[in-house]
C-alpha cells in the first residue's frame, strides 16, 4: 500500500513539473501545428465574418502549379545549396585556426562572434548600406579599378540575391564557428601527436584527423544551418519592402507565405497549404541527408 | 517523503498560479472595453508618422480630448500597420478608434469590421460639407454610408532646386507646364548639367496610378482585378518609363543609389522630385541649407493631375464603446482640433475653413498641394489594391532599368495579380 502511495506520490510530482513546460508546449506549438494543418485544407476567412469552407486538396494543388510558388521554391533552394556548404566549411576552418594557438586567439574569438549578437534586421540595414550605389564596396571596387561604374547590387534583379547570400553567410558563421570551437576541444591530443611522429602535415592532420572526428559536430551545423536557410525571411523582406522584388529576384518561400497570410485577404488557407509544403520539404531533405551521414566516427563501441 | 509532498504541492499551486495568471490576462484584456462607471478607457489605433511634431499633435489632441471628455486614451502604436491591423482584426483585440488608409477602405467595408458613422453623423447633425470633396468620398462606402471621417490628406507636387536651375541658366518660371515640354526640358537639363540627374522618381504604384490613369482607361476592371496591362494604360506610362530607361533623364531613387527620394533630392544630386507634401517639413529639418521650391505638376495629356492620399478616422465594428468612439472622433475632426493638429505637424487639413483659416492658399510651399486637392485621383483602386501594388511594384524596377520591357513586365503583373485575387474568391 505504502508504495503505492508513494508512487502516485511521484506521479503528481512528476505532473507538476511538467505542467508548465506542457501547457506553452500545448499552446504555442501543438495548437497552432494542428491549426494550421486544419487551415490548409479550408479556404477560411478570418477578418469580419468568420468562415471555413472545406476545400479539400484543393490549396495544395494550386501551390504545385502556383508559378510564384515555383520561382519562390527555386529561389530558396538556390540560396540554401550556396550558403549551407560555405558556411559549414568556413565555420570549420575558422574554428580550426582560431583552435590553433595563434596570438589574440581569445580577442578573435569575441571579434568574429560579434555579428551573432546583433540583430539580422540592423545588420541588414547596415549590410544595404554597404552594397548602396555610393556605398564602400562599390567605391572600393572602383578604386581598384575592377568596375568603370558602380554596380546598383540591391536594385538589380541579378545581384541582390548575392548579395543577401553574402550578409547571411557573414552573420550566420561566427555561430556554427563556436559549435565548431567546442567540437574541437573533445578531439583526443593523442591522435594528433601520433600523426605528428608519423610525419604528417598541417594539411594531412586537418583532412585526416580533423575533419572525420567532427563529422558529428558537422552533423548538427548542417541540420541546423538547412532549417533555418529554408526559412529565410528578414533580409529579402527588408530589402524589397515586402513585395519579394526586384522581379521576384528575391521572393522566398517564407515571404510568399507571409504574403498569402498576412497581406490578403481570404488566402489564409492557401499560405497555410504552402507551409505545410516547405515543412514537408525540409523533412525530406533532412531525412535524405540524415540517411547518408554517419555519426560513427571511430568505429568503436557503437 | 514529507518534503517531496510539501514540494509537489507547492509546485502544483504555482502551475495552477501560472494557469490562473495565463487566463487573467486574458480576460483582462477582453474586457478593457466594458467601460465602468468612474474613469473610462477608449483605445486608439495609430501610426506614428515620420516627424516627430506629428507625434506632439496627436498627445495634444488625445490629451484635450481627455480634457474635455474625461475619457483616457490607451495608445496603440502599428509599426506595420496592415499586417499588425489584420492579425488585430483576426484576433479581436483591435483599437475602438483607429486610422485607415483611404487604400484599405474597400477591403476593410466589405469585410464589415468597420462601423457606419451615418447615423451618428445624423443624428448630431454633423457637417460634412466643409471637407474637401475627395478626402470626404474617400470613405464613403460603396452602399453610400460613411465609414470613416478624414484627418488629414497629402498630394504631391514638383520639388524643384533653385540653385541647380539657376546653375543650368533658368528660374522656376521656366518650369513648363505641360509633360511633353517638361521631357524635353529634362533633357535641356541633363546636357547642361553634367553629373546632375534631372529629375528623381519612386517606382510606386501610388506615384504612377495618375499617370497610367492619364489616358482613360483604369488601373482595376470594374470587377476590381488587375488591368494594368491595358494599351491605354502602358502607352501612358511609357514616355516616364523611356526617360529612365533610354534617356536617363529621370532615375527612380534606388538607381541613383539613395535609400529614399527625399534623401537623393536633398544630396544636391537632382533638380526635380514629385513627393508629396510630406517631405516639406523633411527637408525643412534635414536639409537646411537647400534652397528648393515646390509648383504643380506639368499636365498629362493636356490635363491637370496629381494623386491625392488621406488618411481618416474609423470605428472598430466590434467596439463595446460605439458612443464613446463617436465622441472621440467627432471631438478630433472638429475645425478647432482639425487646426491644432495640422498646424502643429504640418499637415494638410482636410477641412477647406480650416486650411484658410492657416493661410495655406497663400502659402508659398504649400499652394501648390492644396490647389492638387481639387483635381487629384483619390488613392483607392477596390479590394485587392494591395495585391496590385505589390505586383507592381515587384517587378516596376527592371522595367525603368530597361530590363523588360513595359508591356511585358505590366503584363506579368496583370497575370499574377488576377491568378492571387482568383484564388481569394474561388
Amino acid at each position: 500500500m505504502a508504495r503505492k502511495s508513494e508512487r502516485k506520490r511521484d506521479i503528481t510530482q512528476a505532473a507538476a513539473f511538467v505542467a508548465p513546460m506542457l501547457l506553452v508546449l500545448l499552446t504555442f506549438t501543438l495548437f497552432p501545428i494542428f491549426y494550421s494543418l486544419y487551415l490548409s485544407f479550408h479556404k477560411v476567412n478570418l477578418v469580419g465574418n468568420v468562415s471555413y469552407q472545406f476545400v479539400g486538396l484543393k490549396n495544395f494543388i494550386n501551390a504545385i502549379t502556383d508559378e510564384r510558388v515555383m520561382i519562390a521554391l527555386r529561389n530558396t533552394l538556390k540560396y540554401v545549396a550556396i550558403v549551407v556548404p560555405v558556411q559549414t566549411v568556413l565555420a570549420l576552418v575558422l574554428a580550426t585556426v582560431l583552435n590553433s594557438g595563434i596570438r589574440f586567439q581569445k580577442t578573435f574569438r569575441s571579434l568574429l562572434f560579434i555579428p551573432t549578437l546583433t540583430s539580422s534586421s540592423a545588420l541588414t540595414l547596415i549590410f544595404m548600406f554597404i552594397f548602396s550605389l555610393n556605398g564602400p564596396i562599390n567605391s572600393l571596387l572602383m578604386k581598384l579599378n575592377l568596375l568603370a561604374a558602380p554596380i546598383n547590387f540591391l536594385n538589380d534583379q541579378n545581384s541582390v540575391m548575392g548579395a543577401i547570400i553574402v550578409m547571411n553567410i557573414w552573420s550566420t558563421v561566427p555561430m556554427f564557428m563556436t559549435i565548431y570551437l567546442s567540437g574541437l576541444q573533445d578531439i583526443d591530443m593523442a591522435m594528433y601527436e601520433a600523426a605528428d611522429i608519423d610525419g604528417a602535415n598541417m594539411f594531412q592532420k586537418w583532412f585526416k584527423i580533423t575533419v572525420p572526428q567532427i563529422a558529428p559536430v558537422t552533423n548538427y551545423v548542417v541540420m541546423m544551418g538547412l532549417i533555418s536557410t529554408f526559412q529565410l525571411f528578414d533580409q529579402p523582406y527588408i530589402v524589397s519592402g515586402g513585395s519579394g522584388g526586384p522581379n521576384n529576384a528575391t521572393l522566398t518561400l517564407s515571404l510568399i507565405i507571409y504574403q498569402y497570410a498576412f497581406r490578403q485577404f481570404g488566402t489564409m488557407g492557401y499560405a497555410s497549404a504552402i507551409a505545410l509544403l516547405l515543412t514537408l520539404v525540409v523533412f525530406l531533405i533532412s531525412m535524405v541527408f540524415r540517411h547518408f551521414s554517419s555519426e560513427n566516427v571511430t568505429g568503436e563501441g557503437r | 517523503m514529507k518534503w517531496n509532498h510539501k514540494w509537489s504541492t507547492l509546485m502544483l499551486a504555482a502551475g495552477a498560479m501560472l494557469a490562473l495568471g495565463l487566463a487573467g490576462c486574458s480576460s483582462k484584456g477582453a474586457s478593457d472595453g466594458g467601460g465602468s462607471t468612474g474613469s473610462k478607457t477608449l483605445t486608439v489605433g495609430f501610426w506614428k508618422g515620420d516627424s516627430p511634431k506629428e507625434s506632439e499633435a496627436r498627445d495634444t489632441l488625445f490629451k484635450n480630448f481627455t480634457k474635455d471628455t474625461g475619457i483616457k486614451i490607451k495608445q496603440k502604436v502599428y509599426n506595420d500597420y496592415n499586417t499588425q491591423l489584420m492579425t488585430d482584426l483576426v484576433g479581436g483585440t483591435a483599437p475602438d478608434v483607429f486610422y485607415v488608409d483611404s487604400s484599405l477602405l474597400p477591403s476593410l467595408q466589405t469585410k464589415g469590421v468597420l462601423e457606419s458613422l451615418s447615423s451618428y453623423m445624423k443624428k448630431d447633425k454633423y457637417d460634412a460639407s466643409d471637407f474637401y470633396a475627395p478626402t470626404y468620398k474617400a470613405f464613403t462606402g460603396d452602399d453610400g454610408k460613411q465609414y470613416g471621417l478624414p484627418k488629414d490628406y497629402s498630394t504631391m507636387g514638383l520639388y524643384y532646386n533653385a540653385d541647380l536651375l539657376k546653375k543650368a541658366g533658368y528660374t522656376a518660371n521656366d518650369i513648363p507646364k505641360t509633360d511633353t515640354e517638361f521631357l524635353a526640358f529634362l533633357k535641356k537639363l541633363k546636357t547642361k548639367l553634367p553629373g546632375v540627374t534631372p529629375m528623381t522618381i519612386s517606382p510606386l504604384l501610388a506615384r504612377q496610378m495618375f499617370i497610367m490613369q492619364s489616358t482613360g482607361a483604369k488601373i482595376i476592371t470594374k470587377s476590381g482585378k488587375a488591368n494594368l496591362s491595358d494599351p491605354k494604360v502602358v502607352s501612358a506610362l511609357q514616355p516616364l518609363i523611356d526617360a529612365d530607361a533610354k534617356d536617363k533623364t529621370v532615375r527612380t531613387f534606388k538607381e541613383l543609389g539613395f535609400g529614399s527620394a527625399m534623401d537623393a533630392f536633398g544630396s544636391q544630386k537632382t533638380v526635380f522630385s514629385d513627393e508629396g507634401a510630406w517631405q516639406v517639413s523633411g527637408l525643412k529639418t534635414n536639409f537646411k541649407d537647400l534652397n528648393w521650391g515646390t509648383t504643380e505638376f506639368p499636365t498629362i495629356n493636356g490635363q491637370k493631375a496629381n494623386m491625392i492620399f488621406t488618411v481618416g478616422w474609423s470605428m472598430n465594428a466590434a467596439s463595446k464603446q460605439k458612443d464613446d468612439a463617436w465622441r472621440f472622433i467627432k471631438f478630433v475632426t472638429s475645425k478647432k482640433q482639425s487646426q491644432q493638429y495640422s498646424t502643429t505637424a504640418s499637415v494638410l487639413p482636410s477641412r477647406k475653413s480650416v486650411a484658410k483659416a492657416m493661410g495655406l492658399t497663400d502659402n508659398k510651399e504649400m499652394a501648390p498641394f492644396v490647389a492638387a486637392a481639387n483635381y487629384a485621383t483619390p488613392w483607392i483602386a477596390g479590394v485587392n489594391l494591395d495585391t496590385i501594388q505589390s505586383r507592381y511594384e515587384n517587378i516596376i524596377p527592371s522595367a525603368f532599368q530597361g530590363k523588360v520591357t513595359l508591356a511585358d513586365a505590366l503584363k506579368q503583373a496583370t497575370d499574377s495579380a488576377n491568378k492571387d485575387i482568383a484564388k481569394q474568391d474561388e
